[in-house]
């Protein structure tokens, strides 16, 4: 250490200053006035010597525990009352002032403006004004860094909110996407629901309704049927009345034949008439006869009168048969004119039954062919049926999946909500973060 | 000080811009160290500064707001920039730009003030002496002190809001 020096110049100056006193004293007893003048000087010398040594010692007392102090990391502490310390010991503690005030000056700076910027507030700068060497160096490195932290800043809180903003929009999209997603899906959802109740309630109509086609085709598979046989009686009876009409026609001859009968018979009734009343001109010849011939002939009067009595009769059967003949007669002409429309009429029953039997042969057919489309229809109704069970399965799938959309919707728009709180709040953080908001 | 009390004689006195004007007081302001600049341009001698008040070097045209400004933001621990015109021994004028902060201990505890003061641009300081004179004639307009101090406060915040910058901002963009 230097107060080693200095005491050991302490030391010498005592030394001196002792030598000197003693030599000035010793020279005055023994009158040396020469020695005693020299040694006077010596020791007026020392005496300066010693005072000027305090102020030395005291300066680099102070210098020393304001650098000791600072060297501890004190940079408060400044060498004062300077005033009387000169020359090169002076000027060293104004500069050890100096260079505290420098660094202390820089620290406070650099305090100030990091500060600052941890805030985000970049104005603050260290201020260049005042700085020399490499404390002004220092600053400027200081400054561009934190003009460049500054831009840099700038651009990523411009860029993260735009970023955010961006990602904003699109969740904020995808949010309102997922809240039309949740819509369709409950809509969908509902519709597959319907659906599926629907297309099980058509399955079970169709099949009911399959079963009652079924029930119809049989039904008119039985009608045909039923056509068939009433076409077949139909035929039947056509060639019946065909019969019929030729029994008609044997029954006309027999009557013709029976009038002829008739006639003959009307001519023999005749042929009896005539006879008759030849027998009755003959008897009332024979009662006049027998009346000349009196007595004798009153017998043969009584046969005479039988004779008559039996011609009368015979005239009167032969009226009565006349009668009956034109009784006949008159009930042939019927008959025939009854045969004739019964003709007539057969004939019109047999060309009647020919077009039934045509119809109806046409009409079975069509039933036959509605009875197999009646089938068809009903297998068609069947499948139909099936698949409408298979839509109402494929309904309920849909449902369960439209359930599950809904609820991966639900779930999707929430994240997306959160997302977007999270993404504001990021932003916020980021930007607060770095001071700019 | 007393404003009529004092000589001025308008000389403004200028000091180079690397160097800078160190001062420390103690809690009440008194002056517990003063660099070798400080001196030369104020044009004291250190023993003539050492236990001195600082407004050993106050300027009349000073508005009192902006020591208030400054003792109050100090006080809270913070740091503050301002302009201030000072006044040499000899009745001469320097405007600084002084940068005034608190010390604190080991504990957190402010022992002391400390100012660094360094050369201002000409363009600021002409702004802020426009802007100091009317502060200044508010608060002459005042018979009582405190009011005057209210009022020209009062107009300082207005200053800064019509800016629409907070006081430290405002003092970096002169
Ligand atoms: C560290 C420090 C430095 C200061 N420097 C100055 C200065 O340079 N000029 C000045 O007028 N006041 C300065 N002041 C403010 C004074 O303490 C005082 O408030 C001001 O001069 C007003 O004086 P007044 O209250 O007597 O009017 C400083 C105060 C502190 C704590």
């Amino acid at each position: 250490m230097n107060l080693s020096s200095v005491s050991k110049a302490k030391l010498a100056i005592g030394v001196a200053l002792a030598v000197g006193v003693l030599l000035v004293a010793s020279s005055l007893a023994s009158g040396q006035w020469v020695v005693a003048g020299g040694a006077g000087i010596v020791t007026l010398a020392s005496v300066l010597a010693a005072r000027w040594l305090w102020i030395v010692d005291a300066s680099l007392h102070k210098a020393c525990s304001v650098l000791a102090a600072a060297s501890q990391g004190d940079l408060d502490r400044r060498v004062v009352n300077i005033g009387d310390a000169r020359g090169v010991i002076g000027q060293m503690l104004i500069n050890v002032n100096r260079l505290l005030d420098l660094t202390e000056a820089f620290t406070k700076e650099a305090d100030a403006a990091m500060g600052c910027a941890a805030e985000g507030r970049y104005f603050r700068q260290i201020l260049h004004d005042g700085m020399s060497g490499e404390f002004a160096a220092h600053a400027d490195l200081i400054n561009q860094a934190l003009t460049s932290m500054d831009s840099r800043t700038a651009t990523f809180a411009k860029e993260s909110t735009a970023v955010g903003g961006t990602i904003k929009t699109a969740s904020q999209a995808m949010a309102a996407t997922a809240t039309e997603l949740e819509a369709t899906s409950r809509q969908m959802r509902e519709i597959a629901h319907t659906s599926s109740a629907k297309s099980a309630d058509v399955a079970r109509v169709a099949e009911e309704a399959s079963t009652d086609v079924e029930t119809v085709a049989s039904a008119a598979e039985q009608v045909s049927t039923g056509i068939r046989e009433i076409a077949e009686r139909v035929s039947h009876s056509a060639q019946q009345a065909k019969a019929t009409v030729q029994k008609v026609g044997q029954a006309d001859q027999d009557i013709q034949s029976l009038v002829e009968a008739t006639e003959r018979i009307g001519e023999v009734v005749n042929l009896i008439t005539a006879i008759a009343n030849q027998t009755n001109l003959l008897a009332l010849n024979a009662t006049i006869e027998a009346a000349r011939a009196g007595e004798a002939g009153k017998g043969f009067a009584v046969v005479a009168g039988e004779v008559k009595t039996l011609a009368n009769q015979t005239a009167r059967a032969t009226e009565d048969i006349v009668k009956q003949i034109g009784a006949i007669c008159t009930a042939t002409e019927t008959a025939v004119e009854a045969i004739a429309k019964i003709g007539d009429l057969v004939h019109d029953i047999d060309s009647a039954s020919t077009a039934i039997a045509a119809t109806t042969e046409q009409q079975s057919m069509a039933m036959t062919d509605i009875s197999r489309s009646i089938h068809n229809v009903s297998a068609a109704m069947r499948s139909v049926a099936g698949t409408i069970s298979d839509v109402a399965g494929t309904a309920d799938t849909a449902t369960e999946a439209a359930g599950q959309v809904l609820a991966a919707a639900g779930d999707l728009a929430e994240r997306t909500v959160r997302m977007n709180d999270g993404i504001d709040q990021f932003v916020d953080r980021v930007c607060s973060g770095i001071g700019r908001r | 000080m007393a404003k009529n009390s004092v000589i001025l004689t308008g000389v403004e006195r200028t000091f180079s811009s690397d160097e800078i004007i160190v001062s420390k007081t103690d809690l009440k302001g008194r002056i517990i160290y003063a660099n070798e600049v400080f001196q030369r341009v104020s044009g004291y001698q250190e023993q003539e500064l050492l236990g001195q008040p600082h407004s050993i070097i106050r300027h009349p045209n000073m508005p009192r707001c902006v020591f208030k400004l400054l003792w109050d933001t100090i006080e809270s621990g913070k740091e503050i920039f301002a302009y201030v015109l000072n006044r040499a021994r000899n009745g001469d004028e320097y405007w600084v730009f002084a940068h005034v902060t608190p010390t604190f201990d080991r504990s957190g505890k402010i022992v002391s003030y400390h100012s660094n003061r360094r050369s201002p641009r000409r363009e600021a300081t002409k702004k802020v002496s426009d802007l100091y004179a009317q502060l200044l004639a508010e608060e002459d307009r005042h018979a009582d002190r405190k009011e005057g101090m209210a009022a020209s406060t009062k107009m300082m915040i207005d200053v800064l809001g019509q800016i629409g910058k907070p006081y430290d901002e405002f003092v970096f963009s002169l």
